[in-house]
């Protein structure tokens, strides 16, 4: 015969209904395991009855023993009138947010706004009174890569085949770009600088329409009829009168 | 007018110190007898309840409205017993004496019937236990407390709960099972 678990046995006495008190009547050793399963909470149970009440003047020793060390509490408006205040206090609480959030926006966007005037006027000065050096600063790095790659295109000239492939998509980006600079370049009354972007613009649109594959005395032949050799060297002429501008307006 | 807990904790927090005794009238009994059944005797369940109540009302702006003050001050009680029951053994352990058994040795009418053997077995015992079991086993079998809020009073899981209420069920019945036989 299997006997009962101490586990079953305690959760029998817990519950007594069951398939399980079936066996315990009929095993006396686990009926025997059963019994003092049954002393132990009925002891409890006896210990928790015998036990006598609290003492009268508990309440009073306890309050007389904790009352000198109690702190006053400040009004706290928040939780003593409940979760309305709760509920209005959130409310403010989240108002003053989206409120210092929009006084911060407002303050960034004048802030934009009153440098935008004050820089609009002084840019413009400086436009007319140096012709092309704002217009050089920005496209300082458009010239730089259109120097290197007319530098490449010349010395391409000297290789058998080459790839034109990485060529020609820097010549179609530099193209778009140059056609803006242009453009500014009119309003900046700088005509050595526009004459160069002219020049460059015929490079660029030579260049981005070659077919995939340029062989050397196809290079040469574009070279020689760009004249890139010249190109490049007003480009330098230009930059170097510029940059020169920009040092003595600096000092 | 008597106020409700609800009201009794709000004017505390709204600088009214003395609302704070109608929550000890109301509540000191329930934490003296749990802190009696794990403590073992009258003196020491007496600091327990100054003890709760006294951190009940220092942190009493973390006692939520919604829940139910008597709940939180028994855990509170139970607690700081359990708290105070650890602090006595540490005690005992250094002094190198034996802890004096955990439970309450005041006779009650019921209690007169066990034998003078009985007795001292069962206080025996139950200074046996460890203190998660016997307050585990005191809360389940004397309190009348559901596993599952045992587990909360004692911030354990419900199943270490279960398996200490066990523990403690079959280190008592070891104890005392002798003593049956001889009977």
């Amino acid at each position: 015969m299997k006997h009962l678990s101490d586990e079953e046995l305690y959760g029998l006495k817990q519950s007594p209904e069951g398939g399980l008190a079936k066996h315990l009547r009929e095993c006396e050793e686990c009926s025997a395991r059963y019994q003092e399963f049954a002393a132990v909470l009925e002891s409890a149970a006896a210990e928790a009855a015998g036990t006598p009440p609290p003492p009268g003047d508990l309440n009073d020793r306890v309050w007389a023993a904790i009352h000198p060390s109690l702190p006053v509490y400040r009004r706290e408006e928040q939780r003593s009138s409940g979760w309305f205040a709760g509920w209005w206090t959130q409310r403010l609480v989240w108002g003053g947010a989206l409120a210092a959030l929009a006084l911060i926006g407002t303050a960034f966007w004048a802030g934009r706004l009153f440098e935008r005037e004050r820089a609009g006027p002084d840019l413009a000065s400086q436009a007319a009174s140096q012709p092309g050096r704002v217009v050089l600063v920005v496209v300082r790095e458009h010239l730089d890569r259109s120097e290197r790659l007319l530098v490449e295109l010349d010395h391409a000239g000297h290789l058998a085949r080459m790839e034109d492939g990485p060529l020609a998509r820097e010549a179609s980006d530099l193209l778009e770009d140059n056609r803006l600079y242009r453009q500014t370049t009119a309003v900046s009354k700088d005509p050595a600088l526009a004459q160069v972007l002219d020049r460059l613009d015929r490079v660029l649109v030579e260049v981005s329409h070659q077919p995939a594959a340029l062989d050397g005395g196809g290079i040469a032949r574009l070279r020689e009829q760009m004249n890139v050799d010249g190109l490049l060297f007003e480009l330098r002429v230009v930059r170097d009168r510029h940059n020169r501008i920009e040092k003595e307006t600096k000092l | 007018m008597d106020l409700s807990d609800r009201e009794c904790v709000e004017a505390v927090l709204n600088g009214d110190p003395d609302a704070y005794r109608d929550l000890v009238c109301r509540y000191s009994g329930i934490v003296f007898r749990a802190a009696r059944r794990i403590t073992g005797n009258d003196a020491d369940a007496e600091e327990v309840v100054q003890d709760s109540f006294l951190r009940g009302y220092l942190q009493i702006r973390k006692f939520e409205l919604r829940a139910d003050f008597g709940t939180w001050i028994y855990r509170i009680g139970v607690n700081c017993a359990l708290d105070l029951l650890r602090k006595r053994r540490r005690q005992a352990e250094s002094a190198g004496d034996e802890l004096p058994p955990a439970v309450d040795g005041a006779a009650g009418p019921e209690r007169l019937l066990l034998s003078a053997e009985l007795d001292h077995r069962w206080r025996s015992a139950m200074g046996r236990l460890t203190d998660v079991e016997a307050a585990a086993f005191s809360l389940r079998h004397m309190e009348d407390r559901a596993v599952s809020e045992i587990a909360e009073l004692l911030a354990i899981s419900v199943e270490s709960a279960k398996q200490s209420v066990f523990r403690a069920v079959q280190k008592l019945r070891r104890e005392l099972a002798p003593l049956r036989v001889k009977q």
